[in-house]
């Protein structure tokens, strides 16, 4: 699986914010293959990270809002 | 001191008969999803046996809030897109030969025939007839947009109508629940039903205003709009909406809250009247170049237009254009083919604007519309699972989310750090 590829499958799981088992996992297995990623590949997936992170941090807005935290 | 017993048994035995009608109707509303699962609160005392406190509802207060935001939003959006689509088959775009830019195509085609071949009637008469058919071609897309706009006023109001029905059946459901309160509050407030009815009527409200409600401690709820403007409140008012020349009015004060409200079916609708005058200014745009630009040689140095009109209510194919034709100057007619390449290029790029608006809103209202139901649908599920989950299993569940989000917040930074150590990479 590529880089774009894995990004994409974290971000399904972030769309539903409740689908988090193993998702710690998802993430240590991406810096694993961040590391042996070449720029381009880098490159081509920037998007897919941005987009993967709006979705974690809206989940956590979203925790917020639904347990009265902060 | 045995009558003492007695009535405690007695009281006891009405006490588990509540606590049987409570569980009875939680099994048959099963299958109602909008039944919020119940609970008996008894109190037991030495003294006087057990009593029948309340029935509590299982339910978080802000999962509802949230689910009918997120509700608010998808049906914005599915309002939008399905009336983007509609729009996608006026332009026809998809269908090879019928689109809007197959027509700009035909014209500048059968002007550059005629250029070259200025004394053919053929090539004059194909002229005539493309012209005429790309001006009715505007023309109708423009009325056909003007059509949609004015079929959207009316279910805008019709969508009003329904919010101020369900504004009034809120308004009573909380009068008959402060109603219920006093009347059963010493025999354990059972007015469950209320409850359930009152949120039915808040998520259909949902779907045609964002709302936030408020609850007080028997069970009422406040609702208001973005920025604080109430609809129902505790103290037995309500105040109604009216839609009035393109305008959401907030009925108690005059208040235009057209820009206050921010999703929701109306809210759909009145951006997509932003969409449909973007799209017929674009079309007049095309218009007045037309007009303005293309033109035909014709004797004694002089040039006539193709097309005339100020608005898009009187473009028409120019009133001369077929006597004009017979006054072709032949000498310029090259020099003229060469100008329309110019003007064919501009109508083109004016042509795709309208079409790629379109497309581009769509699209992005696609990918949200994706991210947006996934959230809705998920918020929905949770509501459903939590009807019958424990305080306990709550908590547990809490844990768990904050401990996952917290493991990948930790690593999070690392691969922040990785992609840019790799983008900025020679």
């Amino acid at each position: 699986m590529g880089l774009v590829e894995k990004l994409r499958e974290i971000k399904e799981r972030l769309k539903d914010p409740f689908n988090c088992e193993g998702l710690a996992e998802e993430f240590e297995e991406l810096e694993e293959m961040l590391k042996e990623a070449s720029k381009e590949e880098a490159l081509k997936a920037y998007p897919e990270y941005e987009e993967v992170k709006r979705l974690f941090f809206r989940n956590i807005e979203l925790f917020k809002k639904l347990y009265e935290v902060g | 001191m045995f009558g003492a017993s007695f009535n405690i048994i007695s009281q006891a035995l009405e006490v588990y008969k509540k606590m049987i009608d409570v569980r009875n109707r939680n099994i048959a509303n099963a299958r109602d999803e909008d039944y919020v699962m119940e609970e008996p609160i008894v109190q037991s005392d030495l003294y006087s046996g057990i009593t029948f406190q309340k029935v509590r509802r299982i339910q978080n207060f802000n999962f509802i809030n949230t689910r009918n935001e997120k509700l608010a939003y998808v049906s914005y959006l599915e309002e939008r897109r399905d009336y983007l689509s509609k729009m996608e088959s006026i332009f026809q775009e998809l269908s090879q030969g019928n689109g809007l830019i197959d027509y700009v195509n035909g014209f500048f085609k059968s002007y550059q025939e005629l250029m070259k071949e200025p004394t053919n009637e053929g090539a004059k008469n194909q002229f005539l007839q493309s012209s005429r058919m790309f001006v009715k071609t505007v023309k109708s897309r423009y009325e056909e947009l003007t059509r949609i706009s004015n079929e959207i006023d009316y279910t805008i109001n019709d969508y009003v109508r329904r919010v101020n029905e369900l504004i009034r059946k809120i308004y009573k459901v909380n009068k008959e629940i402060l109603f219920k309160y006093a009347q059963t509050k010493a025999q354990g407030e059972d007015y469950k039903t209320l409850l359930n009815q009152r949120d039915k009527y808040l998520k259909e409200l949902s779907r045609y205003i964002n709302v936030r409600a408020q609850e007080d401690e028997i069970g009422r709820i406040k609702v208001y709009t973005s920025k604080g403007f109430v609809l129902v409140d505790f103290s037995e008012n309500f105040f109604t909406l009216k839609y009035e020349s393109g305008q959401l009015i907030y009925e108690k004060d005059g208040s235009d809250i057209t820009n206050v409200v921010e999703s929701g079916k109306i809210k759909g609708l009145i951006d997509t009247k932003g969409d449909i005058e973007n799209l017929k200014n674009k079309l007049d745009t095309l218009r007045d170049y037309l007009v303005n630009n293309v033109k035909i040689p014709i004797n004694g140095g002089a040039e006539a237009s193709v097309f005339s009109g100020t608005n898009m209510n009187d473009f028409s194919v120019n009133a001369n254009l077929e006597a004009n034709l017979g006054n072709l100057d032949f000498s310029r007619t090259q020099e003229y083919a060469q100008n329309a390449l110019t003007w064919w290029d501009e109508a083109k790029n004016r042509t795709k604007d309208v079409t790629n608006y379109v497309a581009v809103q769509k699209s992005s209202l696609d990918s949200e519309y994706d991210v947006e139901k996934a959230l809705y649908d998920s918020l929905e599920k949770k509501i459903l699972e939590r009807q019958g989950v424990s305080i306990d299993k709550e908590f547990m569940e809490i844990m768990q989310i904050q401990r996952n989000y917290e493991a990948v917040a930790k690593v999070l930074p690392r691969i922040d750090e990785m992609f840019r150590t790799l983008l900025n990479m020679v």
